[in-house]
């Protein structure tokens, strides 16, 4: 097989086995569903506290059940030994890691798609006009997430405590998407114009290109030979 | 001998070498606490009054609002000096900081005018933060901690080494360097 | 390379102590107050080392790491899971002792500063990095886990100092940045002096800690426990 039909072929397989079993992205959107809930229930916020915490809030729940579906991701493989199986093919290793990147890239972005409408409604905010930007930011900053998550996943899988050990390397990392992501959403929704947050999204565009490249590089030495 | 006592006593040395680290924090600790008592230990005026001190000696305390007169001389101010109830009066002749001001804390250096019942401040200094500097310090105590714990698992490690059977000439391998 | 070690790190322990011991006595007792801030700057000689020391030691742990992933050679990854540990303790000294130097002169504990975050993010990595390596039983996939993630972790510092760098810039103006502090000649020499010691002390300390991380899997083999996996 070459390299681009190993990436196909693997996202479209964990697409198909998703799309038959609805287990991942299910269990993920209800979990973002309470963490939204929580943050409301904590916060108790009237309509203008909602409009400058929204971003933080969204985020956080986006990143937590990221980290679900990525904790997911490999596990799948692990339990039926095709994870063995991928590891002693002789199939680029780089290949394995985009077609995972794609799947988890997909499941993160689907279950968002599927969120935001809901935020538009408890929080009452006024997108409709600015909705490709608003695409563009959530596109740049789950490629991000997942960009590194896909590499700790694959890490974690293999070791003891890995519920634990996904959040603890994987958050640290994500800072800079966190912040760029939740500052060029909050500008977005308070009605500035693109230059006052140009930069965060290019932040956002640059980490992904940089940790793609480099996950891309060495996912090589983790699955075993 | 020094190979020979690190052969037989690999542990001795240990203790010995961090013994004498040990004195020699020990005698900077104590040489610090006599240049903190020279230097930078201060009265309050309460003690001033109840034990008129002799030669120079180091006052804190706050200055008392309404009581500061900038003299014309540009080096020379009065006012008086408040601590622990009480206060004293002030007359300081020196170099004149530009953010002497009133309700300020801060440290002057000078003698006790009996007679006068004053205190003639020649020096001036801002509060001194010695508490904080410490604090950052005392992080060299664990530092050491960590350092010594690491030395002496070494240590037990190559006895141990020393000790198993198994494989012998790794054993001799190890001992060479 | 362990021979190598333990032949020379006497000297750097030493040398270390002297540099530290003098540039205490210069810095403590001998160097002036600072003009503006008086005699807390005097927590900059042990801050400031704390600082570069602990950067200094990231920066050794990925070439190690790197090193590792490209020759395979244990005793590297020994070096490098050794800095991690000794990394641990100087950043969290640097974060303290900065801490206590921002009370005084910013009257803070804690500010969002660029610098902080960095570093305690660099302190995260570096707990993450040693709770990685406790929970993988296989050596030599703990050292090419290890070796993975000190790299990813170095790519993504720099990134999130510029982040946090901006973000700061936008909320509120870096008012307090230590930066401004002009170090005069009669303070810069107790600096470069403790610096120095700090240095060695942590080149002693790497050595120890390796010796002590290599001889523990070496009485593991040979114990005869894990014979077939530990990774020598």
């Amino acid at each position: 097989m070459n390299f681009f039909s190993v990436i196909r072929w693997l996202a479209w397989k964990d697409l198909i086995s998703e799309m038959r079993s609805r287990e991942t992205i299910s269990s993920m959107f209800f979990f973002a569903l309470i963490v939204i809930l929580i943050f409301s229930f904590s916060f108790s916020m009237d309509q203008q506290t909602a409009k400058t915490l929204m971003p933080g809030i969204m985020w956080v729940a986006f990143v937590f059940t990221g980290i679900i579906g990525l904790g997911k991701s490999f596990l799948a493989e692990l339990q039926n030994d095709c994870l063995e199986n991928l590891q002693m093919n002789p199939i680029p290793r780089g290949a394995i890691y985009l077609g995972k990147l794609v799947s988890n890239f997909l499941f993160m972005l689907i279950v968002e798609l599927i969120l935001f409408p809901l935020f538009v409604i408890f929080f009452n905010l006024d997108v409709f006009d600015k909705l490709p930007l608003f695409v563009l930011i959530l596109i740049a900053g789950t490629l991000g997430v997942s960009a590194v998550g896909t590499l700790f996943s694959a890490m974690t899988v293999q070791i003891r405590a890995r519920e634990v050990m996904l959040p603890i390397l994987l958050l640290p990392l994500i800072v800079p998407v966190m912040i760029g992501a939740v500052e060029a959403t909050g500008s977005v929704l308070s009605g500035e114009s693109v230059t006052f947050y140009r930069h965060w999204i290019e932040l956002l565009v640059v980490f992904d290109i940089i940790f793609t490249i480099v996950s891309f590089w060495v996912f090589e030495f983790i699955l075993d030979h | 001998m020094a190979r020979f006592i690190y052969e037989r006593h690999p542990m001795k040395r240990l203790y010995l070498r961090w013994g004498g680290i040990l004195a020699v924090g020990f005698l900077i600790v104590i040489l610090s606490a006599q240049r903190y008592y020279r230097d930078v230990y201060s009265l309050t005026p309460d003690l001033i009054l109840s034990r008129p001190p002799f030669g120079t000696v180091r006052i804190l305390g706050m200055v008392e609002a309404g009581t500061l007169v900038k003299e014309t001389p540009s080096n020379q101010a009065r006012f008086s000096l408040s601590g622990n109830g009480q206060r004293i009066p002030v007359l300081y002749q020196g170099n004149r900081p530009d953010d002497l001001r009133e309700l300020k804390t801060l440290v002057v250096i000078g003698q006790w005018d009996g007679s006068n019942r004053q205190f003639l401040a020649h020096e001036m200094d801002l509060i001194p933060n010695y508490g904080f500097i410490t604090t950052a310090y005392l992080i060299m105590l664990p530092m050491g901690l960590f350092l010594f714990m690491m030395e002496h698992r070494v240590l037990l490690l190559y006895n141990k080494i020393k000790e198993s059977k198994i494989y012998e000439p790794e054993v001799g391998s190890l001992d060479e360097g | 390379m362990i021979r190598m070690i333990r032949k020379y790190e006497d000297w750097f322990g030493v040398a270390g102590g002297i540099c530290i011991a003098v540039g205490l006595y210069l810095g403590l007792a001998a160097s002036p107050p600072d003009y503006y801030q008086g005699e807390v700057v005097r927590i900059m000689y042990i801050h400031v080392p704390f600082a570069s020391t602990s950067m200094t030691a990231y920066f050794v742990m990925t070439a190690a790491s790197l090193w590792y992933l490209w020759k395979r050679n244990p005793i590297v990854d020994n070096m490098a899971h050794a800095t991690a540990g000794v990394g641990v303790f100087f950043t969290a000294g640097a974060l303290f002792t900065g801490s206590i130097w921002g009370k005084p002169t910013w009257n803070t504990w804690w500010t969002w500063d660029a610098r902080l975050v960095s570093f305690t993010i660099l302190l995260l990595i570096l707990i993450g990095y040693l709770m990685l390596r406790t929970f993988i039983e296989d050596k030599e996939r703990e050292a090419r886990y290890a070796a993975v993630l000190a790299i990813v972790g170095a790519v993504d510092l720099p990134i999130v100092h510029f982040s946090v760098e901006w973000w700061r810039t936008l909320h509120q103006p870096l008012s307090v940045s230590p930066r401004g502090i002009a170090i005069a000649g009669a303070m810069l020499f107790p600096l470069i002096l403790m610096s120095a010691g700090f240095y060695l002390i942590l080149t002693y300390m790497v050595g120890v800690r390796t010796q002590m991380l290599y001889l523990q899997q070496l009485l593991e083999a040979k114990k005869g426990r894990l014979l077939g996996e530990v990774h020598l």
